[in-house]
């Protein structure tokens, strides 16, 4: 190996070694994936216009999905979202999730709004979709299929 | 021993008056759901009220607003689960109409008899006399047909419950930032997600 070489590879590996996690996400059935923006959030979209997206966040200050997920409960409730049914728990392979819908009015229709956190020691992984309800319902196992497909690389 | 049979007939007497007794309950629903398919979910709710022997006053892909008897009010409930993903608000109100109802009778039957003296009235009065008697009936007659009306409205609400159907989650717009200590939670936001798009 040549000196300049080792010399770059020395500089590269602490870049390496910090670099961002990188999301990955199996769309849900149906969906189309879209090229990631400049926030680097994975998206997709469903032919009716349903949005899929799933963003990554540090997880700071360092807390484990039960805490993360009731702050969100919490503020989402505190803001007047309606619940619909009880949030659900599901495993994205190694990592643990939990998932709420929430119905909200949007123009003359409900929409129901799906949130899904997942957490691991360092990264906080949070998944949304919204559409309108009977549009929603007709994609709900795809959606949960993705969620149950996400990994960090 | 002699007094039992005696006794007996007056308990039978007595809660044969009580069962006789007329219902004074003004009844209605308010219910919120969500249903994947309004136009059906509003067809199958037709179907039921009418099974039961209620009819329907409005159906829209909004609302469904109905008439039914009030025997049949304790099944609803189970009856809309059954067609809706979630019941959002179920808002049962019961009014007692026993003033309302004493009110309108009595001021019919005030009205009648003023009625029924005017017109015995009529034959002895002169012409002018004839024209005042006949105004007076006129209103009194429209304020019968009017009291009529109400007592049978009345009557109604008496054996049919009022019960209003959202099929949707009609409620104003959520307040839009309320912050949050935890800066990716303030984020999470459906009007930002469904706005901003992709």
């Amino acid at each position: 190996m040549r000196p300049r070489s080792a010399l770059a590879l020395f500089l590269l590996l602490p870049a390496l070694a910090f670099a961002a996690p990188r999301l990955k996400v199996q769309p849900p059935e149906g969906f189309a994936e879209a090229e990631p923006g400049k926030d680097a959030a994975y998206r997709a979209l469903s032919p009716e216009g349903m949005l899929y997206r799933v963003r990554l966040f540090r997880n700071e200050p360092e807390k484990p999905l039960g805490f993360w997920g009731e702050a969100l409960k919490n503020h989402l409730v505190k803001e007047g979202y309606r619940l619909n049914g009880e949030g659900r728990a599901f495993q994205a392979g190694e990592t643990a999730g939990t998932a709420f819908e929430w119905v909200v009015p949007f123009g003359t229709e409900s929409y129901l709004y799906l949130t899904a956190v997942l957490v691991t020691s360092k990264r906080i992984i949070v998944a949304e979709a919204a559409g309108p309800y009977a549009l929603f319902t007709r994609y709900r196992q795809g959606l949960d299929q993705s969620l149950q497909s996400i990994r960090l690389h | 021993m002699r007094t039992a049979p005696v006794l007996l007939a007056l308990a039978l007497l007595l809660t044969a008056g009580l069962g006789a007794q007329e219902n004074t309950l003004r009844q209605g629903v308010q219910v919120s759901m969500l249903v994947a398919d309004p136009d059906l979910a509003g067809d199958r709710i037709e179907q039921w009220a009418e099974a039961q022997g209620g009819y329907l006053l409005e159906k829209s892909s909004e609302r469904v607003v109905m008439r039914l008897p009030q025997a049949h009010l304790p099944q609803l409930r189970g009856f809309l689960e059954g067609v809706s993903e979630d019941i959002l608000d179920f808002s049962p109100k019961t009014e007692d109409l026993r003033e309302e109802l004493w009110a309108t009778r009595s001021g019919l039957r005030s009205r009648q008899e003023i009625l029924h003296r005017n017109l015995a009235l009529l034959d002895q009065a002169d012409a002018e006399g004839t024209l005042a008697i006949e105004q007076e009936l006129l209103s009194l007659i429209q304020e019968v047909e009017g009291l009529k009306a109400r007592l049978q409205a009345l009557s109604l609400d008496q054996l049919y419950a009022r019960v209003e159907i959202a099929l949707s989650f009609q409620e104003s717009p959520l307040p839009k930032d309320i912050p949050s200590s935890f800066g990716w939670i303030n984020q999470v936001s459906f009007y930002n997600f469904v706005e901003e798009g992709f």
